[in-house]
């Protein structure tokens, strides 16, 4: 039974006060049953590469017909009941953003070179659309305001919760612009040179860098890369502007908000390096110096000559830039108070950490989205080495604990982390020792110990990938999530409903969403949109990167995944539902949005 | 040794020195040979509209990658490929080969439009 007439103009009343919208029109909007709409995301259109080659091996990007919901019955271990469709209720309609990677692509930190020692190993030194990231996290935003009621209920969005990798190497200014869009603030992505670009971009000598005002010169070029002058200009000194996410969002730390390069430790001698004035436009400026210099075991005097020598840039294939002190590299802490330093709305303050993460140094959370949910945001960085993470024994506790609660209280759990089971390996401990690091095999198997985890959401890897866990030989367990990134392509998130089908069963909808922008890049178009779709047109012909992989399958995007419910759901009344809808309607309308 | 060989041996004895001695870390985040096995034989299954129940769960024996699941109506799926690019594959359903070829093609040509 839902709501009485008197709950429901009390809470409309209530609702619009604290929103600050007109209590007629937002009681008329209530009023109105939720319906399914039209959203725009791939059950819709799909994105696709041209059959023909534009130029070379280069092709441009077009609209394909969209792809339906494919149920999967791993879990469940039979086919559903079809009339689960007619009596279906959502619990909760969100959104999963993963592996963000805003990228200040001129910083001296990034080590762009190091791409022509390895390409096949170090894809992601210097990307194409290196600096398309924040309009592409612009369109990505639009995209989720646009989905904000679900295609198989007509639900309002809830929350979103981003897995990781929003920053792309420590650094301030790419995590202030990342905070700032997904709050709705506008940023301009540049830093040393308020008027150009000066990166291995533009640099005649880094012919393993797309030169987009003239590759002639360059691997890209060779491969069918276009000309585009102006790109570069545009992209850095253009600003931003972003209508923020209509929902509270959440994060949680990615190797790359962890470490440098998402890999290595960070080190005191690579803080003086970015916000220097020098970059290395070649490989050969990094190998003798640099890693010299960082590696623990060199005699001071040598350290310290190495560090001489690279802040002066005495050593071969230097560049001169403009050196830019916002270009600080975040120590541990600074990365969450960086999310404290955020609006209320819309929120929370913090995106899942708070003051106590600060004052302790812990730097996972858990959050009480609705009175039935509960979410665990996990750090799974490694803070020796590797990119690959694990669950610090100290977090596979406390969550542990959290999970037994989240039974007793009959509330459903989702955990999120950066790392997905297939990189949680990693072993690697300081030499000052470390506490002991659990792996994917042990938290898999403590995960199905509790019942009301029904779900894992993660990413890392950028590939579309669903994965059952089952739970011994009867039906149940959980399902694993993990959603591409923005920054290769498919440059594609996901929206996550969990339905209950009020026969037993609980549905996951998963729903792969492209960025707002058009699929195809209309030549001469450096609008912000149109930069943003360029950027998906580069990443998608950027053959070092596997975009056919990172696509993912059928059974990894528009999916239904279905489970036994984790307990009885008519403890979840439809009044409860009713009130927690109604006020995240209400904060919709408040965004601007139609709900 | 040409200066570019030079500053790579360097580069990695850099990383050595680093006190990471997982150069494997260094990879590139990615899914690697099996997960293209995985997502090819995902695409042909759903292309060919097997009913699936368990989506097949690959694993890497010592050349080649074995990938078993079910059909909704108690029918084994395997599938095997090589481990090595450009990753040969076979399906088959209830016995049934239902596919040969390139699984990097199968990935390949599921990414362009439709012609």
């Amino acid at each position: 039974m839902g709501l009485s007439r008197r709950a429901f103009l009390a809470g409309v009343g209530g609702l619009a006060a604290a929103w600050g919208v007109s209590t007629q029109v937002l009681g008329q909007s209530l009023a109105a049953p939720l319906r399914p709409g039209d959203i725009p995301t791939t059950l819709l259109q799909t994105i696709k590469l041209s059959a023909q080659a534009a130029r070379g091996s280069y092709r441009i990007l077009l609209a394909g017909a969209g792809e339906e919901f494919i149920p999967r019955y791993d879990l469940l271990g039979r086919e559903a009941d079809s009339a689960r469709t007619a009596s279906r209720r959502s619990l909760i309609y969100l959104a999963h953003l993963s592996d963000i990677h805003v990228i200040d692509a001129q910083t001296p930190a990034r080590m762009d070179a190091i791409q022509s020692v390895a390409p096949e190993l170090f894809t992601d030194a210097c990307r194409p659309q290196d600096t398309l990231t924040t309009q592409v996290l612009a369109s990505v935003v639009d995209s989720v305001v646009d989905a904000q009621v679900s295609a198989v209920t007509g639900a309002p969005l809830a929350c979103a919760l981003s897995t990781g990798d929003s920053a792309d190497n420590l650094s301030q200014l790419e995590t202030r612009w990342y905070i700032d869009i997904l709050d709705g603030k506008e940023v301009t992505p540049n830093s040393g040179d308020p008027a150009r670009y000066e990166g291995p971009q533009v640099w005649a000598e880094a012919t393993y860098a797309y030169h987009p005002d003239d590759p002639s010169g360059d691997v890209y070029g060779a491969y069918g890369y276009p000309t585009i002058p102006g790109m570069l200009e545009a992209a850095v000194t253009r600003p931003v502007t972003s209508q923020g996410l209509p929902v509270p969002w959440f994060a949680v730390y990615g190797n790359h908000d962890a470490t440098f390069m998402g890999t290595f430790r960070p080190d005191p001698s690579l803080y003086a390096w970015a916000v220097g004035g020098r970059k290395a436009a070649v490989a050969d400026a990094l190998a003798p110096t640099w890693l010299q210099g960082y590696a623990s075991d060199l005699s001071v005097a040598q350290q310290a000559i190495n560090t001489l020598r690279q802040r002066l840039g005495l050593q071969p294939g230097m560049r001169v830039v403009t050196s830019d002190p916002q270009r600080k590299m975040l120590e541990r802490t600074e990365f969450m108070q960086a999310h404290l330093e955020s609006p209320a709305i819309p929120g929370p303050v913090g995106h899942g950490w708070t003051q106590s993460n600060i004052d302790t140094g812990e730097t996972w959370w858990s959050a009480e989205i609705t009175p039935f949910l509960r979410v665990f945001g996990l750090d799974t960085c490694n803070m020796a080495a590797g990119a690959d993470g694990a669950v610090p024994e100290d977090q596979f506790l406390w969550l542990r604990d959290q999970l037994a609660r989240c039974e007793a209280d009959g509330v459903m759990a989702i955990v999120c982390s950066h790392h997905n089971s297939y990189t949680l390996e990693n072993d690697a401990t300081p030499v000052t020792g470390g506490q002991r690091l659990v792996h994917a095999e042990e938290f898999i198997s403590m995960l199905l110990d509790y019942p009301v985890c029904v779900a894992w959401l993660n990413g890392h890897t950028h590939i579309n990938t669903v994965t059952p866990h089952r739970r011994g030989t009867d039906p149940g367990g959980f399902w694993e999530i993990t959603t591409a990134s923005c920054v290769d392509f498919p440059q594609q998130q996901q929206l996550v409903e969990f339905v209950d089908n009020r026969d037993g069963t609980l549905s996951i909808f998963v729903t792969a969403l492209d960025h707002a922008a058009p699929p195809t890049w209309t030549p001469g178009d450096f609008s912000q949109v149109g930069l943003a779709s360029l950027s998906r047109e580069l990443a998608a012909n950027s053959w070092l990167a596997d975009p056919p992989l990172r696509a993912g399958s059928p059974l990894d995007r528009n999916v239904e995944l279905l489970l036994p419910a984790p307990f009885e759901f008519n403890t979840i009344t439809d009044e409860a539902l009713e009130t927690q809808q109604m006020a995240a309607r209400a904060r919709l309308m408040a965004h601007g949005g139609q709900s | 040794m040409n200066r570019r060989l030079l500053s790579g041996v360097a580069l990695a004895a850099g990383l050595l020195l680093t006190g990471c001695s997982q150069i494997d870390a260094l990879q590139p985040v990615s899914g690697g040979p099996i997960t293209t096995v995985r997502n090819a034989t995902y695409v042909v299954l759903v292309d060919q509209q097997v009913p699936i129940k368990v989506a097949p769960i690959c694993e890497e024996a010592a050349d080649a990658f074995l990938c078993i699941g079910s059909t909704l109506d108690g029918l084994e799926i395997t599938a095997t490929a090589k481990a090595t690019a450009p990753y040969d594959l076979t399906i088959e359903v209830g016995g049934e080969v239902i596919f040969t070829g390139s699984a990097e093609q199968v990935l390949s040509d599921a990414l362009l439009e439709e012609s």
